[in-house]
């Protein structure tokens, strides 16, 4: 079909240059396309030298390429292709009535040609391919200048962020400082005699001052969170003081609400864990908080329930179960995402910052587990999870040791509920008292008039209110005793619920709060009533002074209100309480004490102070006692408001002998005091006796 | 070197030699068109069987490929093989400019195509002229190769391939590559006794 076709007529409109050479480089042949490009005609170029038509080509040095291809192919039929990644232009050609140089890519064919050697050069316009190289390259330039600014933002974004949490950190902190001394303040306010207005003021700046504490709390670990510094520390600790706490700092609010809350624990319960108490104390607080807060009929339950137990860990299952407002599916997706809450008329309803549960799923993860959550919208909310903790072994869960002339106590319970009674039970076994129990009241009486008749006579009943409060009348807590035929040494302590305590105060008068104890009870809530009443008998008995009493200690702060507060309390317990606001002034106080011997009994240290530090002056401390004390270790105990576990093992490592968080607990602190005044007197009297 | 061809040790030393010198002239072309200074090196020459190249060569993925067949009175299949991402760092650093990987990607086949080109042709000139043989040589084509399935091609698995290890000295980088020859058995045939006449006129 083609075969008429003139070959030179396809050589003349093919879109490539062709440009023929025989052995001497002579052209013979010349295509139109590249008369376009260099304006030479055939006539014009035909029989003539490659040089003679090219004489650039010669010039440059970088042109050896084509000279050495061209070459090569005419002397030994090398074929040849010449990138234009390399070679932009090898030919001088020119785009049409402009100086811009065609790009090419040229590739080089030998031929024979008359029984001669020859080559075809063939020309490729990469013009318009190049062009669009070079746009495609600024494009994808644009894309990574885009992309790098992108990551700068990115990493600014983090920085900044970072920046927030640590801002969030250091603010939180500051405001710590004055609102302990608020709360410190409101304590001491609320000991003194007030009017009733006064009463309900306080109390509520009480409250609210809790409220604020929680608030700055959350925001501090949500900033740790964010920082990845949020840690776990594993101790020894009672399953229900937890829950007491947890129920303390709940009651009020469901008790205000009317909604009964509800513990339900299993009775195969270990008295002890191995984990972090506060951790799961502020879990259960944060999900039985909400709890409360949405539900406005009902109850809120928490539920506890061994799944598993292994030889050396144990799974429980927690869970918070209300009959509140429910969340749809919807909502229940969103419900972990920090600072969200259900929508923003929920947080002006219902209050709340919206970080609770970030930080309870955070909490709960580290601690190995997973909150999952059951809702149904307007029938209530169940949010459950599973954590594994370490076995405590059996000798150490018997951690409460009565003073010895506690031990032959003997203690009946009286509680129509099996579970509570058998915790009881667990409980004052472990701490080595002999019990018994009585399902009723009638069984409980009868109990008890046998055991005066055989004179082997109760001395602690633990009678739980639900069973007495519609059987029996009384007005006083005598006629209680007289009722029970308890002797006069006897003593009785009242289970109740946070809803009986005024119907308690109300019937009863004259009761003694030690009598009274609010569900669920702990085993340290209990072991303290034990020994408060019965330590209470023996001291009136041997008319013995405080232990506290007269003690001299130094309390170093930099924060003059922290400082009032710490020395009321003491001074309260009938404790001597010098004051120093510098920590290298407590250094030296503390050394001439000991040079003139008359040691301070111990030490209540702040730990960031400007000058030198709490940490600085127990190292200092410590190093001079090792050279020159014939005294023990005086006690020093941080008083500090880093309430970090790393904090705390600062403290220690500093020589302190415990760390005590801010804002104060005062019986705590008392507590803490007692036992290492006692400890170190020991100690000391030891090293008497030693020495003479 | 473990071979399993059966040359005699005379006729392997006379191809190393011969494949020496290509390699040689090939840098030396590159380093003049390019104008920096590139070194090639030969570590190691092999003669194995066209089955087994896979296995000598150090690519996962793709492998660039530019072959140049040669015919005369028997056939020459000439290869230059690089693995995919080597070939691209030599694209980035023969280029004057610094471009995106993009970019560099786009003028691959171009550019592997041309050193492909100078390479192939210097080591067919040193064999060519070593056995006296004048070749028909194609023009160069550039494929990308999966390396698991290199022996897809029409080559028969005892087909005996010269395989030469290059290494390309660039700027910074050290490159790996490799040169083959590839010969049908009936070529392969040929060649010895071509390579036997030669080495006894010597």
């Amino acid at each position: 079909m083609y075969s008429n076709i003139n070959s030179k007529d396809i050589i003349n409109n093919i879109d490539i240059g062709l440009i023929g050479l025989n052995k001497k480089k002579e052209i013979i042949l010349w295509n139109d396309w590249l008369e376009k490009y260099t304006q030479k005609s055939s006539d014009q170029t035909l029989g003539k030298k490659l040089d003679e038509v090219f004489p650039e080509l010669m010039q440059y040095s970088a042109n050896s390429r084509i000279i050495s291809a061209i070459n090569n192919a005419l002397e030994f039929d090398f074929p040849a292709v010449l990138s234009h990644a390399f070679h932009k232009s090898p030919f001088p050609l020119y785009l049409p009535d402009s100086k811009i140089l065609l790009q090419q890519a040229v590739s080089i064919t030998p031929l024979e040609y008359d029984s001669s050697k020859s080559c075809l050069i063939q020309i490729q316009d990469v013009t318009p391919a190049t062009l669009r190289e070079k746009n495609f390259e600024a494009v994808v330039q644009e894309l990574k200048k885009t992309q790098k600014a992108l990551i700068e933002e990115k990493n600014n974004a983090e920085k900044a962020n970072s920046l927030k949490s640590t801002f969030l950190s250091i603010i939180s902190h500051e405001i710590r400082t004055p609102m302990n001394a608020i709360i410190g303040m409101v304590h001491l306010a609320l000991q003194t005699k007030l009017s009733i207005p006064q009463l309900d003021y306080l109390k509520k700046i009480n409250v609210s001052a809790h409220n604020l504490l929680s608030i700055i709390n959350d925001i501090l670990d949500v900033s740790k969170i964010e920082a990845g510094k949020l840690s776990i520390e594993t101790v020894d600790f009672y399953l229900h003081d937890v829950l007491k706490n947890v129920f303390t700092v709940i009651s009020g609010n469901a008790h205000q609400k009317n909604i009964p809350l509800i513990l339900d624990a299993s009775s195969d319960l270990p008295l002890m864990l191995h984990g972090d108490p506060l951790r799961l104390e502020q879990i259960l607080t944060n999900l039985s908080m909400n709890a409360v807060k949405f539900t406005d009929q009902g109850k809120v339950v928490i539920h506890i329930k061994l799944v598993n137990s292994s030889k050396n860990t144990i799974d429980l299952l927690f869970s918070v179960q209300d009959t509140g407002v429910g969340m749809t599916h919807q909502q229940q997706t969103e419900l972990f995402i920090p600072f969200t809450q259900l929508d923003s008329s929920t947080a002006r309803k219902y209050g709340g910052t919206g970080l609770g549960l970030t930080i309870c799923k955070e909490l709960v993860e580290l601690m190995g587990g997973q909150i999952h959550i059951e809702s149904q919208l307007g029938l209530g909310s169940n949010f459950y999870f599973t954590l594994q903790f370490e076995k405590v072994a059996s000798e150490v869960v018997s951690g409460y040791q009565l003073p010895d002339n506690l031990n032959n106590i003997r203690v009946l319970i009286i509680t129509d509920n099996n579970n509570d009674k058998l915790f009881y039970l667990k409980m004052l076994e472990s701490f080595n008292l002999s019990v018994d129990e009585a399902d009723g009241y009638e069984q409980g009486k009868k109990l008890l008039q046998h055991a005066a008749l055989m004179n082997q006579p109760f001395h602690l009943v633990l009678l739980d209110w639900q069973i007495v409060k519609n059987i029996i009348s009384f007005d006083t807590a005598e006629d209680l005793t007289k009722e029970l035929r308890l002797s006069k040494e006897a003593e009785i302590i009242l289970l109740h619920s946070d809803k009986d305590l005024e119907d308690i105060l109300t019937r009863v008068s004259g009761i003694d709060l030690n009598h009274l104890l609010l569900k669920p009870v702990s085993p340290t809530s209990l072991y303290d009533h034990i020994v408060t009443l019965f330590e209470k008998k023996l001291m009136d008995s041997e008319s013995e002074a405080n232990p506290l009493k007269g003690s001299r200690i130094l309390v170093v702060d930099d924060n003059d209100f922290n400082l009032q507060i710490a020395c009321e309390i003491l001074e309260r317990a009938g404790i001597i309480a010098e004051a120093v606001s510098e920590g290298i002034k407590a250094v030296e106080l503390i050394k001439n004490s000991i040079k003139l011997h008359t040691p301070y009994d111990a030490v209540l240290m702040d730990i960031q102070m400007p000058n030198m530090s709490g940490l600085d002056a127990t190292q200092i401390i410590r190093q001079w006692e090792q050279q020159y004390s014939e005294h023990k270790a005086i006690p020093i105990i941080a008083l500090s408001a880093n309430a970090m576990v790393d904090d705390a093992d600062k403290s220690l490592a500093s020589g302190m002998n415990e760390h005590l968080s801010k804002p104060i607990n005062p019986n705590k602190l008392l507590k803490s005091l007692r036992q290492w005044i006692e400890i170190h007197s020991k100690q000391d009297q030891d090293i008497d006796l030693n020495s003479n | 070197m473990t071979n399993s061809v059966n040359l005699d040790p005379l006729e392997e030393d006379f191809l190393i030699e011969i494949f020496n010198l290509g390699i040689g002239q090939a840098a030396a072309s590159l380093s003049m068109m390019l104008q920096q200074e590139i070194e090639i090196s030969v570590p190691e020459v092999r003669f194995i069987k066209f089955c087994d190249v896979s296995h000598h060569i150090n690519a996962s993925h793709d492998i660039c490929c530019v072959t140049q067949s040669m015919e005369s009175d028997f056939e020459v299949q000439s290869m230059l093989l690089f693995p995919e991402e080597n070939s691209l760092e030599i694209v980035r650093c023969l280029m004057k400019e610094s471009f995106s990987d993009e970019m560099i990607l786009e003028l691959q086949q171009e550019a592997i195509l041309e050193i492909g080109n100078i390479v192939l042709n210097a080591c067919i000139a040193s064999f060519s002229k070593a056995i006296q043989v004048h070749f028909k040589i194609a023009p160069p084509l550039f494929e990308k190769l999966d390396s698991q399935n290199l022996s897809h091609s029409t080559f028969d698995k005892e087909n005996v391939v010269f395989f030469v290890k290059v290494n390309l000295h660039l700027s910074e980088s050290l490159i790996d590559g490799n040169v083959l020859f590839i010969l049908k058995s009936e070529s392969m045939r040929i060649l010895q006794q071509k390579l036997h006449a030669i080495l006894l006129s010597l």
